[in-house]
């Protein structure tokens, strides 16, 4: 079989095969052998299925009126298929029936990749359910390559902490998704939509909240949720009420009619974020959503982001606060380099990553020591060791430090965690780079997470007076 | 390009634009004034230029609403790096196509200028007593194309200025040579020779050569027709040089 086909194994077609090519119509009055006239619950038009550039096959609902179920799952427009899955319209079952392709059928896993590894060539290819899938993508601006080859995938009900530092290629590649900037090379599928080939369809199913704010400020709450509901598509009362539903998720009813303008800085984030939402987006990309947020507004936001995530929507989270990708309970795609090192849930991260990190900040010059049993990187004034066992590496690095010792401004032992994970494969500290929007009074205080985290995550944390 | 969004994006534009009423009222109140202070002066330009029977009216009117119309270069010109002020730029081109964004945020300003035009002509006409020997319905057609013509040439400075003091200088500028050179402010016949050879490159000379002919010399339909397709021609070219330079991603910094 060169090509794939779908089986009628239920419905008043049943026995009969659909044969798969370039594109396949379904539907009461489509052309071709996906035209299955006896089916009186079909649409005319109903659903089709596409071949895409890698040769894979997306299913497509055509605005039907009874839906298009895969696996038993409405899909909201289009999915990629993988052989086995079974796609219900009207009263019509059909499976599918790919070209053998081992490495598609593999990816039913959530693997932890590291970049290098014999795993890191699987996750170029899609899994059915992905919501967010991308493989290979590249851009370049002039000589300057920002993306080197990102691999992602996220699926619905996933949240995905985007770790970078700053010119890791965060930024470009949300625009790729976006479809604001094209890709020199590679595959963005936003819910089975080709982004690279149809950024606007793409987009669709697309809900963005960028870092820096973006609101109307002379338009109200309301005025604000509702123009970009009705740009993602909602119609008639559901664009209002779908406005006071995300409204009142992020305690913004009481100035739902205030001018956007005279909101505090905590309730703008909100309405930000709140306008990325409201037309419940299948891939939600939030960009730093809680920079500069007092305690209030970062909590109210990661409790939506979980509760839409437990709706099933896929989340790609940015941000700076590690302990709020814990919080959230997200996987996690570190971004390097422009490149995906390393991509996982936290709880496989640590375990393939065990190793603990001594810290010592100087005054001055870190110094350059010696020590049996770790691996030491000087950066500035402060001198890291890699070791599997911060306690003992600590007391031997003391040790060796001899006259040093008086220029020795801090000790830290940093346990396995999200941050050391990050430190031992960066060789950087995350938390270290936080963005520079700031918060309304002390950086403690609008990042209290973020600073209950060192703590924690030390076994000896002390600074000289 | 969906029709839906565009009109989405309108509906949106006109809110921004009647959240600022001021402007609107200001851009047909100040013209008026002007037409009263300067009536006299261009009844004696009128009559030294030949014509009778004309009280001054018959070129203040025209040549201030032809005038004012380039006033919308700044106003409209702002709202696009209003969106980037504001960090919405980006999030409006996510939910649709540059091109609905676009002609969403210029649709309402194109009513508007329209009817301002309409307004300055019929307020002008009744109240200064304007002696038009043509028809002056047949001026009408070049309202809308005025329009056309202001917003192509706004949509084309806003392609090639990214600093709002960019915008406002160069819009400025085109505004008073515009007026100046195309016989807004006096007749074209009473400008300076070099003038008048390069009077036919500025938009607003077509206009005003359309309104003279029928308020001044009585011609019909006809007279109109010439002017217009010459303005729909600066419109197009302001056009296409706007859509070789416009960058959706290009930042427009307001300072």
């Amino acid at each position: 079989m060169s090509v794939g086909e779908l089986r009628v194994i239920a419905g008043p077609a049943a026995g009969t095969d659909i044969p798969l090519g370039h594109t396949v119509p379904i539907g009461r009055a489509a052309e071709g052998p996906g035209g299955l006239g006896g089916d009186e619950e079909l649409s005319r038009n109903h659903a089709r299925v596409v071949m895409l550039g890698d040769g894979g096959y997306a299913l497509e609902d055509l605005g039907s009126t009874n839906g298009t179920y895969l696996n038993g799952w409405r899909i909201p427009a289009s999915q990629l298929l993988s052989t086995g899955d079974r796609i219900q319209v009207g009263q019509t079952v059909l499976e599918v029936v790919l070209p053998a392709d081992p490495q598609r059928t593999a990816m039913r896993r959530r693997p932890v990749i590291l970049a290098g590894t014999p795993d890191a060539e699987e996750l170029r290819t899609p899994r059915s359910q992905a919501t967010l899938y991308a493989s290979g993508v590249r851009k370049a601006y002039g000589e300057l390559e920002v993306l080197k080859g990102v691999d992602l995938e996220i699926e619905p009900g996933e949240v995905a902490g985007l770790l970078g530092h700053n010119g890791a290629g965060k930024t470009t590649f949300v625009s790729c998704v976006a479809g604001l900037r094209r890709t020199d090379s590679g595959t963005i599928l936003v819910n089975g939509v080709d982004a690279t080939t149809d950024p606007l369809k793409a987009r669709q199913h697309l809900g963005i909240a960028p870092q820096d704010l973006g609101i109307y400020p002379t338009l109200t709450v309301r005025g604000n949720l509702e123009l970009f509901g009705e740009l993602g598509g909602l119609r008639g009362r559901e664009v209002a009420k779908r406005a006071e539903e995300v409204g009142e998720a992020l305690s913004l009813t009481p100035k739902f009619d205030a001018p956007a303008g005279t909101l505090s800085g905590g309730q703008q984030r909100r309405l930000h974020t709140g306008m990325a939402i409201v037309c419940k987006p299948a891939l939600l990309i939030l960009d730093e959503p809680t920079v500069g947020a007092d305690i209030r507004t970062r909590q109210e936001i990661l409790d939506l982001v979980k509760g839409l995530a437990e709706e099933g929507h896929a989340i790609c989270y940015s941000t700076h606060y590690l302990p709020e990708i814990e919080q959230l309970g997200a996987s996690v795609a570190l971004l390097q380099g422009g490149a995906i090192i390393a991509r996982g849930s936290i709880a496989e991260l640590v375990a393939m990553n065990s190793t603990q990190v001594v810290e010592l900040t100087f005054d001055g010059p870190a110094p350059e020591i010696a020590v049996r049993g770790g691996k030491v990187v000087c950066e500035g004034s402060v001198l890291r060791i890699s070791t599997d066992n911060a306690a003992a590496m600590a007391a031997a690095a003391l040790g060796q430090l001899g006259g040093h010792t008086m220029r020795l401004r801090n000790i830290e032992l940093v346990r396995p965690s999200l941050d050391s994970i990050y430190l031992t494969l960066t060789e950087q500290r995350y938390s270290s780079e936080e963005p520079g929007a700031g918060g309304d009074g002390d950086p403690d205080e609008a990042h209290p997470i973020a600073a209950r985290a060192v703590l924690q995550n030390s076994g000896l944390n002390f600074k000289r007076p | 390009m969906s029709s839906r969004r565009l009109l989405i994006i309108a509906r949106h534009q006109t809110k921004l634009l009647l959240g600022n009423p001021g402007a609107l009222v200001i851009f047909v109140i100040i013209p008026l004034l002007t037409m009263v202070i300067m009536k006299t002066t261009q009844k004696s330009a009128l009559l030294g230029a030949g014509y009778r029977h004309v009280n001054g009216a018959e070129q203040v009117v025209p040549g201030l609403t032809v005038m004012f119309a380039f006033f919308w270069l700044v106003y409209v010109g702002r709202t696009f790096f209003a969106e980037h002020a504001w960090g919405t730029w980006d999030r409006l081109q996510m939910m649709a196509s540059t091109t609905e964004v676009v002609i969403g945020k210029l649709l309402p300003s194109f009513v508007v200028i329209t009817l301002q035009m309409i307004m300055l002509f019929v307020i002008g006409d009744l109240a200064l007593g304007m002696d038009s020997k043509g028809s002056m319905a047949t001026l009408l057609i070049l309202a809308p194309t005025m329009a056309l013509c202001v917003l192509a040439l706004t949509f084309a400075l806003v392609s090639f200025c990214s600093t709002m003091t960019q915008l406002d200088a160069s819009s400025n500028l085109l505004m008073l040579v515009f007026a100046s050179l195309g016989g807004a402010l006096a007749l074209t016949a009473t400008l300076p020779s070099w003038a008048q050879s390069i009077a036919p490159a500025i938009p607003s000379h077509w206009a005003m050569q359309a309104s003279t002919d029928v308020i001044l010399r009585g011609e019909g339909f006809g007279a109109v027709i010439g002017p217009t397709a010459v303005l729909l021609g600066f419109a197009a070219l302001f056009t296409v040089l706007a859509a070789i330079r416009f960058r959706p991603t290009d930042r427009k910094l307001v300072s």
